[in-house]
């Protein structure tokens, strides 16, 4: 079998994720009228951005056949901390530039030190990663709740510009950054040796073990870089909503649960990759903004999500149904 | 227990041992009767039979969504659209009771908790979507029903007779208690005697081990996922009892704990271990730590990071797994 062929039955679920897109983007086509012009792109990637990023967190602990139902609350941890500091920083430091990177570094420290203490527990600690980062949730959604008890903050007018603007008038910042979460980030990261580790205890835990894989190292990596890329969500959903909100982020932890099986990655871990789950997270927020378009009202959103959800793991499950009943039969 | 019981029948011994003594129900128990003998330190009136009273009413419905959760969980599984399973069934509840009364009512929710269960089941046994994703796809199409059913303002109100389960007494003990003291006493006789019981333990510890003694585990598991959904209507309709009325997130704030009754109860999130006694004691520590918390005055924000920490707590005494050894 040549390598393409072995590529696409690898990803069978992936491309599917992208044919789903596709056609979506399509549709869009059809009813965005400004589609074609610069804003068009620019609307895209600023609806599919920041669940993309927070898929990007949660593919690293699902590979390792974890999960981390804490990523909604670090979102919303890190973006109230944004909000409400970023301004008072900035009259601080005395300019603005060094004021969003004072901030932006502080927000980031944050992210991963909460996905470390998440990573220490489960891994010290010996305990399941669902209901750890379950009891982690409550505690970091109650220290945002601590630091903004209501919606609300403001950020610098240039800080929400850089990130959901447009570089020189054409090309958004919005598909910069997912570019280079994809090229600079993730790439190189499932080429590296912690990247291959990943994979390998997800497939296999004890076989990782005894191939003289560190276990506990990779998996404390993978939550601290889960809790690093939610902030990174987290930052870019302040520049989007250019406010702060405590709770208002628990939708990301289940939807980017949903984003990365749609991209065919496998709960059961060792399986799949990032790609798929950009494919998955722009399904996922595009097709709201279809039903706008539509007219449909807001009651059948989650209706929507779900049956595709469900639609897109059963046509993935066809073939190995087959599969099993012959080998049942023979 | 006899050593030459354990050797005749293994599978009998080592549930009825994993139910009342290996896996700790008594210090879950003692944990509990701490943290109420606590709560009664720092606020007297909490010893008085009126304040305990309360606060089974209060747990008794987590307590009887969490039964649904519980068997779920021993499977090996989660349910995660046990929230508007819950929501859905109190809605039909109210608004078909005003139109064909509250038997046609109390029918069309016992029947949409089976469609739930079974849908759900089918998903997770026949194509194989893993129970995480199946149970929360269903939970946003559950949403979305449930806003478009009721319109996003559900009508109608609570009949009589549920009114008095909810809210009534007898005898001095308040029949929410009593509807949850029947149903626990059912379903730790359906888990410890039955044999429906011993093969949810066994389909829990090892699937392929289970569907090689001859256990239909599809079947099981579709029972099983039916059973979450029927238990978290009947707590649907408990809650409508209890409040006059249904109205929309209902369930919301029950989902998460309910899955916090489980673990704090001592149950393996990783199934076959553990049993609903605990989990019972699971829901009266969740809201007795809460009853503590809104003592002290503590606001939302401390009281999300205290539940956070008790948890661990929780979990570090008896949650841990063990270490990959050569």
């Amino acid at each position: 079998m040549n390598n393409q062929a072995l590529l696409f039955r690898r990803n069978k679920e992936a491309v599917l994720a992208f044919g789903i897109l596709l056609l979506i983007l399509v549709l869009f086509a059809l009813n965005q009228n400004d589609f074609f012009t610069r804003y068009g792109p620019q609307s895209i990637f600023n609806q599919v951005i920041t669940l993309s990023i927070a898929s990007l967190a949660q593919t690293l602990t699902v590979l390792t056949k974890g999960i981390d139902l804490s990523i909604g609350s670090m979102i919303g941890l890190t973006n109230s901390i944004a909000a409400t500091y970023m301004e008072p920083i900035s009259q601080k430091a005395g300019s603005q530039a060094a004021g969003i990177l004072l901030t932006v570094i502080i927000v980031l420290a944050a992210g991963c030190l909460a996905g470390f203490i998440n990573g220490a527990i489960i891994v010290y600690g010996r305990l399941q990663p669902i209901i750890v980062t379950l009891a982690t949730a409550s505690v970091y959604g109650g220290i945002a709740l601590y630091i903004r008890p209501t919606p609300g903050g403001m950020v610098p007018y240039q800080y929400t510009e850089i990130l959901t603007g447009r570089i020189f008038d054409i090309l958004p910042a919005s598909a910069v950054v997912l570019a280079v979460f994809i090229f600079l980030v993730w790439f190189p990261l499932r080429r590296s040796s912690l990247g291959q580790s990943l994979y390998a205890i997800g497939g296999n835990e004890y076989s990782a073990f005894v191939s003289g894989i560190n276990i506990d190292r990779t998996k404390l990596w993978a939550y601290t870089l889960s809790g690093l890329f939610s902030a990174c969500a987290g930052l870019l959903l302040t520049a989007q909503t250019a406010s702060g909100d405590p709770l208002g982020s628990s939708l990301f932890t289940l939807n980017s649960i949903a984003a990365v099986v749609l991209g065919g990655t496998s709960l059961a871990g060792g399986k799949g990759g990032y790609m798929g789950a950009v494919a998955g997270a722009s399904i996922l927020s595009l097709v709201l903004g279809l039903l706008i378009f539509w007219g449909v009202p807001s009651f059948y959103q989650n209706a929507v999500q779900g049956v595709i959800l469900l639609l897109a793991l059963s046509v993935g499950l066809l073939p190995k149904i087959k599969i099993k009943s012959l080998q049942r039969t023979g | 227990m006899n050593t030459e019981m354990v050797k005749k029948n293994p599978l009998h011994s080592k549930i009825t041992v994993s139910v009342f003594h290996k896996y700790g129900v008594l210090k879950i128990y003692v944990t509990m009767v701490s943290i109420y003998i606590i709560s009664g330190i720092i606020q007297p009136q909490y010893f008085a039979v009126d304040h305990v009273m309360q606060l089974l009413v209060i747990a008794s419905f987590l307590g009887i969504a969490a039964i649904g959760q519980t068997l779920v969980v021993l499977s090996g599984g989660l349910d995660l659209s046990i929230a508007y399973t819950l929501n859905l069934g109190a809605v039909i509840m109210t608004q078909v009771s005003i139109e064909h009364g509250g038997v046609a009512a109390f029918a069309a929710v016992l029947a949409a908790g089976i469609f739930i269960g079974a849908f759900n089941g089918i998903g997770i046994s026949y194509l194989n979507i893993s129970p995480i994703i199946m149970t929360l796809a269903m939970s946003s199409i559950l949403k979305s029903i449930t806003y478009v059913y009721s319109n996003g303002n559900p009508k109608g109100a609570s009949p009589d007779w549920l009114r008095f389960l909810g809210t009534g007494s007898i005898l001095g003990i308040k029949t929410a208690v009593i509807i949850w003291i029947i149903l626990s006493a059912a379903v730790v006789v359906l888990l410890v005697k039955t044999t429906f019981g011993r093969k949810l333990y066994s389909v829990g510890t090892n699937t392929s081990v289970s569907y090689l003694s001859g256990i239909q585990n599809k079947r099981l598991i579709i029972m099983v996922y039916i059973l979450s959904s029927l238990f978290s209507v009947v707590a649907g309709m408990m809650l409508v009892g209890f409040y006059g009325l249904s109205h929309l997130g209902m369930g919301d704030s029950l989902l998460l704990p309910t899955i916090a009754a489980v673990v704090i109860g001592g149950t393996s999130i990783l199934g076959g271990k553990g049993g609903y006694a605990g989990t019972a004691a699971g829901a009266i520590i969740i809201y007795l730590l809460m009853s503590i918390l809104t003592v002290l005055d503590i606001n939302d924000a401390g009281k999300q990071i205290i539940y956070g920490l008790v948890i661990l707590f929780v979990l570090f005494l008896y949650g841990r797994g063990k270490a990959v050894r050569l």
